[in-house]
């Protein structure tokens, strides 16, 4: 080889270096970052040894009631993708399970009503939103303004739309999803829940099990006697003679959500003190009430869980989180 | 092929007679004959270039960075095609763009990265230049519009860092506008000049795209024919080492030659930024927040050392790493042919000279490291 060859050569090299070394010289990773990692696909078991391939992210939510409220409860989120899906994994400390919201009690003469739920939502931008991007869900949400007529607990403008998954221990983790709705501008300016849209639904869903005097359930499980929920097509009659005291009945019959609010598919395992839910959805759906994820475009997402409570009661990561793919 | 200069001459295009087709030729004289491109052509591809130059790679940066040139005037203008310079929707079209459009990602890579590699190649090319003593009479036009060159590729630099309109541009360019504003006396009013306005907004994003689009572009442009008119109209620099003067009264023509050699650098350049966008995707921060409080601003990689300088030189001092020192390297640097002036052009006989460059050198290389840590 020539030495002009040889000197060629080294000189490609060392611009190979240094254009490489301006490459990886970017931006340094945000902080709160997810790695989705690739798999040949993604599993729907939060035990599933692939998860071992996703970098773990840790977080520690906080109250959204008070600033002073002790923290809460501390996550680990794991993300995994395959050429048409993304799964993600978060685990989280929870000392009880709770999955008999709305269940009717039986106390030997009288139904009483209650219970709350466990959940886990996710927030993800479904268009390029800077101040989403910049501050997560205290742009939308968490903006400190207690003023009802002004935005809070929803979009800050028409422009903008949240995907949310909206994971519930009762009346999703047992059809194996997690409602899939959005959150946009307050339908009522009055009604914080105005502002959470459902998905286009075919069928399926929730429907509330109870009777029509509204004091008592209409159903029992007629095929599993002592499960905590009912699944359309095990409903049965009540009959109070064969209830004892403290006998306890589902508050929703379930049916499995088909159509866009039906997109994403869970498995929630509660054991030890601590909640593993995966959430598994297509990167495209094809529907216009869906976040389309394209990687490698990392995007931006907020996250909460609430402990026995309602949507409201929940504890939030306070500051932007980064979805990004390797 | 080595041939003496005097032989040159015989070394000719394909026209008319020798052409590849007839109807090539048929053109090609129709054209001459209304035109006369035809000699000066000729003269341009058989310019004798010596041996000594062609056997010594570092001869090819000049080349190479005219490569890496139009490989960002092209790739610029297919970008163009598809952005969209409103502060509203210059993000939607740069992320279409980078994610959606085919081969985006590595139009926009290319763009990117190839951007690190011009100012590598201008950087290296004036090393060269400088050590060998090629600035002095009578290149001295020939090595200020070089000067200009690197310059003008700064600009194109800071200008496009903004135009995705995403965090690390929006920041990066505000913190610009601040250092464009602690010049002495003239600082407000370059700032408004160039910002548009009292806040940075839709008319800064729309000067700095017409500064990235038009203006520079032109003023390369502009500065790319003065440099090659001069090289031409003086020639290469005579030889510095005994070796190369024994190869100085031979010559090689500069097509196919010298083309062929700089076109295989070029083509490895193409290849090593096409590898690198598709291993590393061009960055694209969020978009940009006015209102973020927590965004540090970290400038381009080329701009660290100023950055870092500005630590050192806080408040009132500002304007000493921002514009004095800054100021000074660029002045010296055009002012270095009138300034050194002996003839003496081999660096190990010009101690001082060798020895300053490697001093603005080295601090340049640590100011950068010391940036990123």
């Amino acid at each position: 080889m020539s030495s002009t060859a040889m000197k060629m050569m080294g000189c490609c090299f060392l611009l190979a270096l240094l254009v490489a070394g301006c490459a990886q010289n970017s931006q340094p990773p945000p902080p709160n970052t997810l790695v989705a990692a690739r798999v040949q696909q993604v599993p729907l078991d939060g035990a599933d040894s692939l998860w071992e391939r996703s970098p773990e992210l840790r977080l520690v939510t906080s109250s959204v009631k008070s600033a002073d409220a002790p923290p809460g409860p501390a996550m680990s989120l794991k993300a995994l993708y395959d050429g048409s899906q993304i799964a993600i994994r978060v685990a989280w400390e929870d000392p009880t399970e709770s999955n008999l919201k709305n269940a009717w009690t039986w106390d030997g003469s009288a139904f009483s009503k209650g219970g709350e739920e466990d959940r886990l939502m996710i927030h993800f931008p479904m268009s390029n939103d800077a101040e989403f991007s910049s501050k997560g869900c205290a742009a939308t949400c968490h903006n400190q303004e207690d003023d009802p007529e002004k935005w809070y607990m929803a979009a800050n403008s028409e422009a903008f739309r949240y995907d949310q998954w909206h994971w519930k221990s009762t009346r999703t983790n047992p059809s194996g999803q997690a409602d899939d709705r959005w959150l946009g501008l307050r339908a009522d300016v009055l009604d914080t829940e105005s502002a959470h849209y459902n998905d286009a639904m075919e069928a399926g869903g929730e429907k509330v099990n109870q009777n029509e005097r509204r004091n008592g359930p209409q159903y029992v499980n007629a095929v599993e006697k002592d499960s905590p929920y009912i699944f359309a097509g095990q409903e049965g009659p009540v009959d109070t003679s064969q209830l004892s005291p403290g006998a306890v009945i589902p508050g929703y019959v379930l049916t499995p959500i088909t159509g866009s609010r039906g997109d994403v598919f869970a498995s929630g395992a509660w054991a030890d003190g601590k909640w593993v839910v995966v959430l598994v959805r297509d990167l495209d759906t094809g529907h216009d009430d869906d976040v389309t994820f394209t990687p490698p475009k990392p995007i931006a997402f907020g996250i909460a869980v609430t402990d026995n409570g309602s949507g409201y009661d929940h504890q939030v990561y306070g500051e932007v989180l980064t979805l990004t793919w390797k | 092929m080595e041939v003496e200069h005097n032989k040159i001459d015989r070394i000719s295009i394909p026209h008319r007679s020798r052409g590849i087709g007839s109807w090539v030729g048929a053109v090609w004289g129709w054209l001459d004959a209304r035109t006369g491109l035809a000699l000066p052509l000729r003269k341009f591809f058989t310019y004798p270039v010596p041996l000594y130059v062609h056997k010594n790679v570092l001869y090819s940066l000049g080349g190479v960075s005219l490569i890496s040139l139009a490989l960002q005037l092209f790739s610029g203008i297919l970008m163009t095609f598809y952005y969209d310079p409103g502060i509203s929707s210059a993000y939607d079209s740069v992320d279409y763009i980078t994610y959606t459009l085919p081969a985006g990602w590595l139009v926009r890579g290319v763009h990117v990265y190839n951007a690190s590699a011009l100012v590598i190649l201008l950087f290296l090319h004036l090393l060269r230049t400088y050590f060998m003593g090629a600035y002095k009479k009578p290149r001295e036009i020939t090595w200020m519009a070089g000067v200009l060159m690197l310059l003008v590729v700064l600009g194109f630099a800071f200008t496009g860092a903004l135009l995705p309109w995403d965090q690390s541009g929006y920041w990066a360019t505000k913190v610009g506008m601040e250092i464009a504003g602690s010049t002495p006396l003239a600082g407000t009013w370059i700032k408004r000049i160039l910002q548009g306005g009292s806040i940075l907004g839709q008319a800064t994003l729309t000067r700095f795209y017409v500064l990235h689009v038009l203006l520079l572009p032109l003023g390369i442009l502009s500065l790319v024919i003065l440099h090659i008119h001069q090289l031409r109209y003086h020639g290469i620099a005579p030889a510095i080492t005994e070796k190369g003067k024994r190869d100085s009264k031979k010559f090689v023509p500069f097509f196919p030659h010298w083309m062929t050699l700089d076109a295989m650098i070029g083509t490895a350049l193409l290849i090593l930024l096409i590898f690198v966008s598709w291993n590393w995707r061009a960055p694209l921060e969020f978009p940009a927040d006015p209102t973020s409080a927590d965004f540090i601003p970290r400038p381009q990689w080329y701009f660290l050392s100023l950055y870092q300088m500005l630590k050192y030189f806080p408040g009132p001092l500002e304007p000493v790493a921002a514009i004095l020192l800054p100021g000074a390297l660029i002045g010296g640097l055009l002012a270095l042919p009138f300034i050194d002036r002996s003839e003496e052009r081999r660096p190990w006989r010009r101690p001082l000279a060798t020895a300053l460059a490697i001093a603005v050198i080295s601090a340049i290389v640590v100011l950068t490291v010391l940036a990123t840590l």
